[in-house]
């Protein structure tokens, strides 16, 4: 790579510029002073090329802009001793460069560009809103519809989908309640233990499960895998225009897709439920008879009269309605996917995070809501 | 000085199927070169161990007298880049377009963010991107503009060898022809080499400087497009003739 240099000619009559070196990408960024005795006015520059070896794109359009930072446009240099390979690329890049775009003047005060934030994020979160109020519309309408008519429910895809969100979760949901079953109960026999209320245990673990925790465990479980496969499934069709195929072929992707989805995990969530209950309670039976040596008989006979079916209804009732928040933002969320590969990934992350945000949310309400009914 | 390209040799297969027997070309002067072959040919294959994303079972292949390791490695990229545009453009989809022209200039020069805009919009300029769309993302380009967008970041680091993948799929013919000129106005006037794997029988036929034509394995025929016709072989006939 050879050094590149400016030199200005002194000449009397014009303005020479003697360029030896590469001017080339790695050489940059350039600079050239004004010549010592700066005439303004002159109209023209003579460019002296003949000492210069290399030339790039990138280094025309350098030398360019800052002639013309000089005051020289295009047309009034004056190239000499170029070869014809350099003068095509000092023709090619004047050509091709446009002068810098109109760019958008964002000079506005903070004041100002808060507010607008805060009205843009508003209206954005009343449109999520609307949108999933007008996808549970729509749910409701077509439920009434397939009531008269259930011989038009997709079974298949029904049964398709109940098998992936309820059957093969099962494993997963026992596995959780068991465990948080041990750990509550762990948790109360050893305070139990020091007022001798040891079987007191029973009534904790049992309600604790059965009203709070297994439905939320349950829940949370479903939006992080059904949930979270449901965008992705959807956005991934979406991507593929697989959505609008079935559009031409006279489907319509709600009763294809979308309702399946919601009914499955309607259907499923609360059986789940139940499966957490009694895995729950068993994990909690096997710590009171392991620490508190309290035997099983003795743990059902307190259980019989403690938990009554109230509070099991209490958890159950919790279900369906978690069950369609999750499935809503999962359709939602998958049908606005956008024509890239990270907006999958985006929305995916967007299902689960909102899906458990309202989930909690709605169970706190729940909570106090029976609460004061008294049950 | 080494030659541009060289290809010495190349044998490659998969399980039984022989792709590569005994490939061999060079390309010395800067053109536009058309590679073309039926399905299942191996020109993709090709192009990727040009690449260097997977090795040949044996030959060789130098860009510049260097092992395309070397050539995509940290210190190749500096001396001899080679720009790469790909099928569908492969914009990063998470950076504008300017961004995206950007891109290379930040890893591999030292330029200041300012210096770095004026080149990439001069890119964008040689590639034909009008620059009012220049913020944009790549998802919100139709698939014309991704090509250009896609050739601008290709020609960011002053390469003087550029591999195109089927730059006109997906292109209607306008834009295709379009797209041809321009890769004739960058082989020209900027002395660079475009090896251009096509299916596109106008742009080989009107536009390459050089056509290299595959088939069972080998070079079938390499020459300007009438020089092909002359070639007889069944499958190059019907190809060059596929569009009367």
């Amino acid at each position: 790579m050879k050094k590149l240099d400016f030199n200005w000619q002194d000449n009397q009559i014009d303005l020479v510029l003697v360029i030896s070196g590469d001017l080339i990408l790695s050489q940059l960024p350039i600079q050239i002073a004004p010549p010592k005795t700066f005439d303004s006015t002159a109209k023209k520059i003579i460019l002296n090329c003949f000492k210069l070896n290399q030339l790039d794109t990138s280094g025309a359009n350098a030398l360019l802009l800052a002639l013309k930072a000089l005051g020289f446009d295009f047309q009034q240099i004056i190239f000499e001793q170029i070869s014809s390979d350099q003068t095509n690329i000092f023709n090619l890049v004047n050509e091709r460069s446009e002068t810098s775009p109109k760019t958008a003047d964002l000079s506005t005060s903070r004041l100002y560009r808060f507010i607008n934030f805060i009205g843009f994020s508003s209206i954005e979160l009343l449109k999520i809103i609307a949108s999933h109020l007008a996808l549970l519309g729509h749910l409701l309408s077509i439920t009434i519809f397939y009531i008269f008519n259930p011989r038009k429910i997709r079974f298949r895809e029904v049964f398709s989908q109940l098998e992936q969100t309820g059957v093969q979760a099962i494993p997963v949901v026992m596995l959780v309640t068991f465990l948080i079953g041990t750990v509550v109960a762990y948790l109360l026999a050893m305070q139990a233990e020091k007022f001798g209320a040891s079987i007191f245990v029973v009534d904790g673990v049992a309600l604790a499960i059965c009203r709070e925790m297994s439905p939320i465990l349950v829940a949370i479980i479903l939006a992080g895998r059904s949930g979270s496969a449901f965008t992705a499934q959807l956005g991934a069709m979406k991507l593929t225009e697989e959505i609008d195929a079935l559009k031409s072929i006279g489907l319509n992707s709600f009763d294809v897709l979308i309702f399946p989805r919601i009914f499955s995990l309607l259907v499923a969530l609360p059986l789940l439920v139940f499966v957490g209950d009694i895995i729950g309670i068993f994990g909690g039976m096997l710590v009171t008879d392991h620490y508190l040596g309290l035997s099983s008989t003795s743990f059902f006979q307190r259980l019989e009269q403690v938990l009554t079916l109230k509070h099991i209804l209490v958890g159950l009732i919790k279900a369906p309605a978690f069950a369609l928040a999750i499935g809503l933002i999962a359709c939602r969320v998958g049908m606005e996917v956008e024509k890239d590969a990270r907006s999958v990934g985006l929305s995916t992350t967007k299902t689960v995070v909102r899906s458990i945000v309202i989930v909690i949310l709605m169970n706190a309400a729940f909570t106090v809501v029976f609460a004061n009914l008294g049950f | 000085m080494s030659p541009i390209l060289e290809v010495k040799n190349l044998h490659n297969q998969f399980g039984s199927q022989v792709v590569h027997n005994g490939l061999s070309f060079t390309i010395n002067e800067p053109a536009y070169i058309a590679l073309i072959g039926g399905s299942g040919t191996g020109k993709s294959v090709l192009l990727k161990q040009i690449i260097g994303l997977t090795k040949p079972i044996s030959g060789e292949i130098l860009i510049f007298g260097k092992t395309p390791e070397y050539t995509f490695g940290e210190k190749g990229i500096r001396e001899n880049p080679v720009g790469i545009l790909f099928q569908q453009g492969a914009l990063f989809s998470s950076l504008s377009v300017l961004e995206n022209v950007e891109a290379p200039l930040r890893e591999h020069t030292k330029l200041d963010f300012v210096e770095r805009r004026k080149i990439a919009r001069l890119k964008l300029g040689l590639a034909g991107f009008p620059l009012s769309s220049e913020g944009k993302m790549p998802s919100e380009l139709s698939g014309g503009m991704l090509k250009r967008a896609a050739l601008a970041r290709a020609l960011a680091l002053e390469p003087k060898l550029l591999l195109c993948d089927e730059p006109a799929s997906g292109l209607d013919p306008i834009n295709a022809r379009a797209f041809d000129r321009l890769m004739l106005t960058l082989t020209q006037s900027l002395k660079i080499t475009a090896l251009t794997v096509t299916h596109d029988l106008a742009s080989v036929l009107n536009y390459a400087d050089r056509v290299i034509a595959f088939a069972e394995g080998k070079i079938l025929a390499d020459g300007t497009a009438s020089e092909l016709k002359k070639v007889a072989h069944p499958w190059l006939s019907e190809y060059l003739s596929s569009g009367e």
